[in-house]
């Protein structure tokens, strides 16, 4: 194949792109990269010009009208003289991450945190089975692990037999108050 | 990708400073533009310059186009003000606003005939664009004709078409493109381009 229809080929390839694209039937991944190339090739700019041309002749006779001769070419002068546009791009914008990204994470944090504290406060608790049960698995973690802290345990257990009645009573007390539900963790000797 | 993500492309473009992307979009929209100002305005001059106008108008504000709406119900409301600004500068009344026309932009029919602009060349051109697209039609194959009517008249998508002729997809794009080719060809001694220094 010689230069000439190397060319023929590559322009026809190209033209079929832009039909593809003006169809709207072009994938978005290859559309991008090929509207680049016609932004950037007056070749298959020209063609994007003509083959949209012939789809609005087919749809009304009065493109010819409306094809003013230089019509392009003036706007685009016009245009060569402007500034060019530059606008920022928004999405991409890290000032757009911290005015929205931030605060969200901050509040996701706050309701983690309040929910870490308030759940377990909320639970109903079952105290009968919660003192008796951590009677044996307490004593099941000293008698397997530390026989010698036993003797302390035990001692530490009459010592604070004399505040029993104290403790009775200062558990009635805050089963009254704000947060009735810390009574679970008040416990005398004798519940142990 | 569909057209308003085509538009929005062509519009990123520009506003990373590709001037040549406008080209493109001003291609696109020019007639549809001249038609809907056709409208509101008589002359075929004065409607060439409301429209180079309003597409500048455009270029400038682009950096503020933020794709909320469509570029085109953008752009027409941005030509539908540069009209009604002219013809009030140009002591003529202005039509009224209504809200209808954010909603017509939608759907403004683009095979929507010119209004009033039954000049003599005007009319040669067109005359002169009608025999050359029916001869355009009438010397193309059967299957590129059927591809091209089904596409650009009845408005099927390439799957439905190759669906309705019973061939790949590949061969419906390559008979669009080719019917489309042929048609280009025609006009071009009609609408020649040359005068059209862009290129």
């Amino acid at each position: 194949m010689n230069q000439t229809a190397k060319n023929q080929a590559a322009a026809t390839g190209a033209g079929e792109r832009i039909s593809i694209l003006l169809d709207g039937e072009m994938d978005r991944s290859e559309a991008e990269a090929f509207i680049a190339s016609v932004c950037a090739d007056a070749a298959l700019r020209r063609q994007w010009h003509e083959l949209h041309r012939a789809g609005d002749a087919l749809r009304s006779n009065e493109v010819g009208a409306c094809d003013a001769a230089g019509f392009c070419a003036r706007v685009t002068a016009a245009i060569t003289s402007e500034p060019t546009v530059l606008a920022p791009r928004s999405a991409r914008n890290p000032a757009g991450v911290r005015r929205y990204w931030i605060p969200g994470l901050a509040v996701a944090a706050s309701i983690a945190a309040v929910g870490f504290v308030a759940i377990p406060l909320l639970r109903t608790p079952d105290t009968t089975s919660l003192s008796k049960s951590s009677v044996p698995m307490e004593v099941a973690v000293i008698e397997a692990g530390a026989r010698k802290a036993l003797p302390t345990i035990v001692n530490a257990r009459e010592l604070n037999a004399s505040f029993n009645p104290y403790l009775a009573a200062h558990r009635e007390l805050i089963g009254n108050s704000v947060v009735p539900r810390a009574a679970v963790y008040l416990r005398s000797a004798e519940d142990r | 990708m569909s057209d308003r993500e085509i538009d929005q492309q062509l519009v990123e473009r520009v506003q990373r400073g590709d001037k040549a992307a406008f080209d493109l979009l001003v291609v696109k929209y020019q007639r549809k533009i001249f038609r809907l100002l056709s409208r509101l305005i008589r002359d075929t001059a004065e409607i060439e310059d409301v429209a180079q106008e309003a597409f500048i108008k455009a270029y400038r504000a682009l950096p503020n186009f933020r794709g909320d709406s469509a570029f085109y119900t953008w752009l027409y409301r941005i030509a539908i003000n540069t009209a009604k600004n002219y013809l009030v500068s140009q002591g003529r009344r202005a039509p009224t606003s209504t809200p209808s026309d954010i909603e017509e932009a939608e759907t403004f029919d683009d095979g929507d005939h010119l209004r009033d602009l039954n000049t003599p060349d005007s009319m040669l051109v067109t005359k002169q664009v009608a025999e050359a697209v029916n001869r355009a039609i009438d010397l193309l194959p059967e299957d590129l004709r059927t591809a091209i009517v089904l596409r650009e008249l009845e408005g099927l998508s390439y799957e439905e078409i190759a669906e309705s002729m019973q061939c790949p997809i590949g061969t419906v794009r390559s008979r669009i493109f080719r019917a489309r080719e042929a048609i280009a060809l025609e006009l071009r001694p009609i609408l020649d381009t040359a005068k059209d220094k862009r290129w």
